[in-house]
């Protein structure tokens, strides 16, 4: 198998893995309310398969200033989704 | 000038430049009952002003489209216009219709006449054999101009400015369809009205600002084409759907609420990279063309569009602001700078530019040209911010306080004197920039030549 | 000019102005995430008993399926990059082929939403929500037709444009599920 071929392997199998993990973390298959620590959890795995997915299938490795910058756009967007999910939390 | 046929758009805008007096004398009398409420309410009744005030503007800035694309388009396909008649015929068309109208709409005449009468409409009102003869004039301009370029050079300023003017077409079609429900006709009405102004309108404002950079900074077609299709791509996409926006109250779906409130807020980014795209290309021009004044039209256009039509319209798009204010002294403010900035600009951009080259002089009156872009556009300025405080004080007095209505605009009365004081120096500016086009020439010194050097 | 030392779209795999769409979807999707986070604080219990209406496995099954789908989409570039154009394309159907499965999947919820009673009307939570899955799974049906244009007239250029979108399809859902069906 060629080196580029295992390396989408790899990251596949790594954004399947932080997928499934969405079961334990983000309770997906109860009912039982998500607490602060477990949605943070939750959206920082949500970061990684982003990143993964930023880095190796739209092969962003190639274009670093602009693997950043969408990196840090996502970041951002969910750091506000998380903020607002904890105000929501407290009203 | 490189192509006789280019002198077609002089005729043109000598027409839409008699329609901006008119506008923006209607818009000063209109401002001035605002503070004198019967001021001429026998005689010229407000709402005819208004109608007069935002129709004629309509008009002549299309007429402004039109002369523009009749410059342009023979110099980018390198060839001479199908036909000058067809163009000439087109104008008269248009210049009978738009008085047809006004004629029909202030005497009240062939009341009732389902053709030549009123159609009862709040908007989209002309007579049906008007609105059937701006459709013929649209045919005949498109045919003339898609001849023209199918049988020249394509270029990407060609394809851009046919799109917007093909689109322009195509959604006025709308206006001929007049449902009994007020709903659909509203519906309907932004189908012409924003799917225009923050449409295909955006498509002819890059593609005549690409021309004029190209012109004027002697930056590479490359460079300036492919900024060109990323201000096309961003402006539809996120002007299309931005429609609804204005489907928040008017009895549509409430989805809208939530679909225009996102996308409507996107609409800036087409208006900020027409900043970053004119401000670059002069940054990193290597001519330094005489013609300063046009130059000044073409920055200023880009800015003042953003500031009016981006930062204000982003203002109140949110839904939950909208609900607060909807209809107030904000979408005035908005209004007045958005139109100043992108379109009126932009048409006294292009005039600014070709004017000269079409008498075959040297840039002349440019003194006086560049007096009128700062009275005009710091009096628009001026404007903006009173209205919007205006706004302000009325969204809070009028939708938070629950005082009425009239109550509200005796509190206003200040901001009302302002804003007459303000289009007191537009009427100025504007007729100062008439003089300066079509009035006496005065070419400027110390620059013969230069402005006949071939430019690209 | 020179290309190589001012074009800001250096090193992006396909066409320029499949980034310049990457970016207004992004803008849009993230758009309205928050404006349902924001939504959710005027009525958090609202939300709440709306989400548990919702087939969180079914969300997250998608999610699998097409991070698999990308993976194959991934792969057809690679080997357009070795010059293994019918590689590529068993790749490329492969993805399609996923999509369509992600459809189908999806379907299947808007089905029982809707025999239970929830449609676009119901609330904040259901209109943001039939809206933002909606329009991403009209990229979907377009994503499909993409790959099966590019898989039509395989160039390197082209493959690398559908996956680019493709991908974006992809991203979004990863960043819609957990933050309609999980946070809560």
């Amino acid at each position: 198998m060629a080196p580029a071929s295992s390396r989408l392997l790899r990251a596949w199998a790594y954004m399947m893995a932080l997928s499934a993990a969405a079961i334990p973390v983000g309770r997906a298959d109860d009912m039982r309310p998500l607490g602060a620590a477990l949605t943070l959890l939750l959206l920082a795995a949500t970061f990684m398969k982003v990143a993964i997915l930023m880095n190796h299938y739209l092969d962003l490795r190639r274009a670093a200033a602009w693997n950043r910058a969408l990196r840090a756009s996502a970041a951002v967007l969910l750091i506000v989704i998380a903020a607002l999910s904890l105000i929501a939390r407290l009203a | 000038m490189k192509y006789e046929t280019q002198a077609i758009a002089k005729w043109y805008w000598f027409a839409a430049l008699a329609l901006f007096a008119v506008q923006v004398l209607m818009g000063l009398i209109a401002g001035y009952v605002y503070v004198q409420p019967n001021f001429l309410s026998e005689l010229l009744p407000f709402n005819i002003l208004r109608m007069l005030h935002s129709n004629a503007l309509i008009v002549w800035l299309l007429l402004g489209f039109f002369g523009a694309a009749y410059y342009i388009i023979p110099e980018e396909a390198e060839r001479e216009i199908h036909s000058p008649a067809i163009a000439y015929f087109q104008l008269i068309l248009l210049v009978v219709g738009t008085l047809g109208a006004v004629l029909t709409y202030m005497f009240n005449l062939f009341d009732g006449n389902p053709i030549l009468g009123k159609q009862g409409r709040e908007f989209l009102e002309q007579p049906l054999w008007v609105k059937l003869g701006i459709v013929v004039a649209a045919l005949a301009f498109l045919y003339n101009i898609t001849f023209t370029v199918l049988a020249g050079r394509k270029t990407a300023i060609t394809n851009v400015l046919l799109l917007g003017l093909w689109g322009i077409a195509i959604f006025f079609l709308f206006g001929l369809y007049n449902p009994a429900n007020l709903v659909l006709d509203k519906i309907y009405w932004w189908w012409v009205v924003h799917l225009w102004v923050e449409g295909v309108w955006e498509l002819v404002m890059a593609s005549v600002l690409a021309f004029i950079m190209l012109k004027l900074t002697g930056v590479d077609r490359e460079v300036i084409e492919k900024w060109l299709y990323v201000i096309v791509a961003t402006s539809l996409f996120t002007g299309v759907l931005g429609t609804g926006h204005h489907y928040y109250w008017i009895g549509a779906p409430g989805y809208w609420t939530w679909i225009g409130s996102i996308f409507s807020s996107l609409e800036v980014i087409p208006f900020f990279a027409m900043v970053v795209f004119t401000f670059m290309m002069v940054w990193k021009g290597k001519r330094n063309h005489p013609n300063k004044a046009a130059l000044l039209w073409a920055l200023g256009c880009s800015t003042l569009a953003f500031f009016g039509a981006g930062v204000w319209g982003f203002m109140h798009t949110l839904h939950p602001i909208n609900y607060y204010t909807h209809g107030t002294q904000v979408t005035a403010a908005h209004g007045h700078l958005a139109f100043f900035g992108a379109y009126v600009s932009l048409n006294l951009a292009i005039m600014t530019y070709a004017f000269p080259s079409i008498f075959r002089i040297n840039p002349y009156n440019q003194i006086a040209n560049m007096v009128s872009f700062w009275m005009m556009s710091s009096a628009m300025a001026f404007m903006t911010f009173v209205l919007t405080f205006a706004g302000a004080v009325q969204t809070h007095l009028q939708r938070v306080m629950g005082m009425s209505f009239m109550e509200v605009q005796d509190q206003l009365a200040l901001f009302y004197w302002m804003r007459f004081g303000a289009g007191v120096a537009v009427v100025v500016g504007a007729l100062i920039f008439i003089y300066a086009t079509i009035g006496p020439r005065k070419e400027a010194t110390g620059l013969e030549g230069a402005a006949l050097s071939p430019a690209e | 000019m020179n290309r190589s030392q001012t074009d800001p779209f250096e090193g992006l795999p396909g066409h320029p102005m499949m980034w310049i769409l990457v970016g207004s979807e992004l803008l849009v999707f993230g758009g309205a995430l928050i404006a349902f986070s924001a939504a959710r604080i005027a009525d958090p219990s609202g939300f709440q008993a709306a989400q548990d209406h919702l087939d969180r496995l079914a969300g997250l099954f998608n999610v699998m399926i097409l991070v698999t789908s990308g993976l194959f989409a991934a792969l057809a570039v690679e080997a357009m990059r070795r010059d293994a154009p019918d590689v590529a394309r068993r790749h490329l159907a492969m993805a399609g082929l996923l999509g369509f499965v992600f459809l189908a999947a999806k379907g299947a919820e808007y089905a029982r939403h809707i025999a239970d009673g929830f449609t676009i009307d119901s609330g904040a939570f259901f209109t943001l929500y039939y809206l933002i899955t909606g329009f991403h799974a009209l990229h979907v049906v377009l994503g499909i037709v993409i790959l099966a244009i590019v898989g039509r007239w395989p160039t390197v250029a082209n493959i690398e444009s559908g996956a680019v979108f493709w991908h974006m399809v992809d991203l979004v859902w990863l960043l819609v599920f957990p933050v309609l069906y999980l946070v809560r």
